[in-house]
């Protein structure tokens, strides 16, 4: 399988805080891939890094092959819909449109035609007056009719109302569909992502905490509940992510890539909300331990 | 991506040819009455008097016009850099859309020479349109004002505003490039443009010829000024009243063949004064004509145009050089609006300074980071399903370092500049054979072109590289361990740089290559600012040569 990112010791520095450190990723072809974290975790640093706007303090990315923002025919290859899908406010959607041909050498005018079509969005409309929504749409079209390879979006549905949110991710399905783009999506939302997503990055305080196929994740990772227990004496294949003890009963989340077969405990399966809980909360949890040794470096 | 910006920019451009129109019809409509009256006011006087009073009809006819026009042209480019340079990036950093623009399928650095060209073109034509239908319009105005090397005027006729609005403009993109918001840029272009617009006219303009002198006999008309004071009576001579036609005078003196000024006892004598001046001014200055002439040190007519190509010269210079600095600023760093406000390293030009090569890493990174992928890493693995992948290169901050290859013996500077590292699965051997092959850097060195060694792989041999985009250094080894540890060192400006490198296996049959550089001497500052991008380079290379190696 090839890959479409892949990082190695990845890092990049605002002054002296790390938006982004000894980030090691690899992410498959052909995949919806969902990057989650809380705010400020790094995602926007991730992205801005794969589609070259940023460039890495260290480590190496590597996009399609390529060097990101390495020239046109690299910028080519990726469409990037960036947060807040800016717009120039004083073009109508229609000269957006022609913007697009301009800049782009693969571009498909009757592609984004229709879609704006689709779409109900007036040509001359001056994407100044456009709903957020409406922004996003158009982002999307000028980002998809360029025919990339790879597409990064980067919180686009932040700031669009629940029906607006199943639009847009309703376009970018049919999209995915018809083009067989592979898409990176940034979010907090995990409600919305677990329809469309099959892959998985979790990123929390600047480093990457989880990345793999969803189906995977959640057939290795058990919810145990059972009488109370000490989790360090698991099995060495079964690895706590998540504990919760009352003077009776103890719950875990843990990975285990083998069958869970200790009958003292009730397994569940995990949902994808549950697994991104757990590793974020884990991360916070040694958060502050881990920071104060990172900050001796900077 | 002309079209595209010509998209952008046809609403200014608009605006400014309607302001252009506007003046052409003003000035079409008073330019032919003002001819006509020239032709029968000043044109036709006969006598001297006469002429006076028509020059003065003339002159003070579209009096407030005349002034407005020259303002017109003096503000011209400074509007230019304000409305047209300044907002030309910042207003895309301030809403946000260089993430869209700079996303599309045209890099970077063609979109600011687009952007910038095309800006940098109307500005002139701009400028220029303007200055030549005033300069025609004020032509009969100028010709009986006769002072083409007036401050302003000069500023405002024939071909430097063309210049100005080139600069203008360019030191508006600029700052707007620099600051990242809009306001700081107008107001930076506002000062910029008043700041050097004032020091070349003031203190460059004078100085670009040497001016020629010349010396003129005293008469009647010479408008002499005297001053009695303490030492005496002292003569001057106001410039305004030295006839050389169309000149620029620069000073008048009175003086006689040996380039001695009147004495005040001779002036006593000679020029006894009144009240209101000399008693008999007509005696005074026959007596002075006598013995003394006046030496004028002026800027004859005809230097005239060559200042005017010189001074458009110096403003079009200096458009480039802001220019230039467009181009490398606009290579810095962005990120989204939230980190607009914080300062970014700037990242040097693809050039210099990388005469040498040069990396380096910190070690506590080895460390800290041993727990921070356990997830990740295995998982990403698993996926990629490489039996030899790279697994770590990185690389820290400079910073001063205590223990390095040379330490005790230099007493200077010694300032670490970085570390870097990568640990993959090879062969040890493999990689210091591949490492130390000198010839076959290019290979997976990301920075070297051309590579060569003259001689065997070992102490004191020196060598010659080519980093990318740049000339070529060259390089020494100062100590070879075998298997273990190589150092070289290259020469920079006041000093030089240390490259240490480092293999060993480590454990699961991978190797760790480290590559460190420490400068010594006085450049260290200066290489420092350099580090980012050797560390970006050598961190890339480090992983090349990883792979490389297990291809092997």
């Amino acid at each position: 399988m090839t890959a479409v990112i892949e990082t190695n010791g990845l890092g990049k520095q605002y002054g002296r805080t790390w938006a982004l450190r000894h980030c090691d990723l690899t992410i498959p072809e052909g995949k919806v891939v969902a990057l989650v974290g809380p705010n400020g975790a790094g995602k926007t640093t991730l992205l801005h890094l794969a589609v070259g706007l940023l460039a890495p303090t260290s480590g190496t990315i590597t996009v399609l092959g390529g060097r990101p923002g390495g020239g046109p025919a690299q910028l080519g290859r990726v469409g990037f819909v960036a947060q807040d899908t800016p717009a120039y406010a004083g073009l109508s959607v229609g000269k957006h449109l022609r913007m697009g041909g301009y800049l782009n050498a693969k571009w498909d005018q009757e592609l984004a035609e229709s879609r704006i079509g689709q779409l109900g969005l007036d040509p001359r409309q001056k994407a100044g007056s456009l709903s957020g929504g409406q922004r996003a749409q158009l982002a999307l079209t000028l980002a998809i009719a360029k025919q990339p390879e790879l597409l990064l979006l980067d919180e686009p549905l932040a700031s669009l109302d629940p029906l607006a949110r199943r639009e847009f991710l309703q376009g970018l399905m049919e999209i995915v569909a018809r083009h067989g783009v592979s898409v990176v999506l940034s979010s907090h939302l995990i409600a919305d992502l677990e329809r469309v997503c099959d892959y998985i990055v979790i990123i929390v305080a600047s480093q990457v905490r989880l990345a793999g196929e969803v189906s995977g994740l959640l057939a290795s990772h058990h919810r145990l509940s059972g009488p109370r227990r000490d989790p360090r004496t698991l099995p060495a294949s079964q690895h706590v992510i998540e504990e919760s003890h009352t003077d009776k009963q103890s719950t875990l989340l843990v990975r285990a890539n083998e069958p869970i077969l200790d009958p003292a405990w009730t397994v569940k399966r995990v949902t994808l909300d549950d697994l991104v809980l757990a590793y974020m909360s884990q991360a916070r949890d040694l958060g502050p331990a881990r920071r104060s040794a990172l900050g001796v470096v900077s | 991506m002309i079209r595209f910006a010509w998209l952008q920019f046809r609403m200014q451009a608009a605006i400014a040819a309607g302001a252009l129109a506007i003046v052409a019809v003003v000035l079409a409509v008073t330019g032919p009455s003002l001819v006509h009256l020239y032709d029968t006011t000043v044109a036709a006087c006969s006598s001297q008097h006469a002429c006076s009073d028509a020059t003065t009809t003339f002159t003070d006819t579209d009096g407030p016009l005349q002034v407005f026009l020259d303002f017109l042209v003096l503000l011209g480019p400074l509007l230019i850099g304000m409305f047209w340079g300044a907002p030309l990036v910042s207003r895309e950093f301030e809403t946000g859309t260089f993430r869209l623009a700079w996303t599309q399928g045209v890099s970077r650095s063609r979109w600011l020479a687009v952007k910038l060209g095309l800006g940098a073109l109307a500005s002139m034509l701009a400028a220029g349109l303007l200055s030549l239908m005033v300069t025609w319009w004020s032509s009969d105005l100028d010709l009986v004002s006769a002072d083409p090397f007036d401050p302003l005027g000069f500023g405002v006729r024939d071909l430097v505003p063309v210049g100005y609005a080139a600069f203008a403009f360019t030191l508006g993109a600029a700052a707007g490039l620099f600051f990242r918001r809009m306001l700081p840029a107008m107001l930076t272009a506002l000062a910029g443009y008043a700041a050097v617009r004032e020091i070349v006219t003031r203190w460059m303009r004078p100085y670009l010829f040497s001016p020629s002198r010349k010396s003129l006999p005293i008469t009647a008309a010479s408008p002499l000024s005297f001053k009695s004071g303490s030492t005496g009576i002292t003569v001057y001579e106001n410039t305004k009243g030295v006839s050389i036609p169309d000149a620029w005078i620069y000073s008048v003196k009175i003086a006689d063949n040996a380039g001695h000024a009147p004495t005040a006892s001779f002036l006593n004598r000679a020029c006894p004064l009144g009240n209101y001046g000399p008693l008999n001014p007509r005696d005074c200055s026959a007596r002075l004509a006598a013995r003394f002439h006046q030496l004028v040190t002026f800027q004859p007519a005809s230097r005239y145009w060559p200042l005017q190509w010189y001074e458009l010269a110096i403003f079009l210079g200096l458009a480039v050089v802001l220019g230039g600095l467009c181009f490398w600023w606009i290579r810095r760093p962005v990120s989204g609006p939230g980190h607009l406000t914080s300062r970014h390293e700037p990242r040097p030009p693809a050039s210099r300074a990388r005469a040498v090569e040069l990396t380096r890493l910190a070690p506590a990174i080895q460390s800290s980071r041993s727990g921070c992928h356990a997830a990740s890493v295995r998982e990403t693995i698993a996926t990629a399903g490489g039996a030899c992948r790279v697994q770590h290169a990185g690389a820290g901050l400079p910073g001063t370092w205590p223990a390095g290859p040379y330490p005790a013996r230099h007493q200077g500077t010694v300032m670490n500049l970085f570390e870097c590292e990568a640990t993959f699965e090879a062969d040890p051997d493999a990689v210091w054979k591949l490492w130390t092959d000198v010839a076959r850097w290019p290979e997976w060195d990301v920075s070297k072109e051309i590579a060569q060694l003259d001689g065997p792989f070992e102490a004191g041999v020196r060598g010659w590289a080519r980093q990318r985009g740049n000339l070529g250094g060259s390089f020494t080894i100062t100590a070879v361990d075998a298997l273990r540890r190589w150092v070289s060192e290259c020469p920079v400006p006041l000093g030089k740089v240390v490259f240490e490198h480092t293999l060993e296996p480590v454990a699961g049959g991978r190797v760790r290559v480290v590559k460190r550089a420490e400068v010594l001497g006085g450049a260290a500052p200066l290489l420092l600012l350099f580090a980012p991008r050797m560390r970006r380079d050598t961190a890339e290379s480090l992983a090349a040569l990883g792979r490389q190696a297990c291809h092997q």
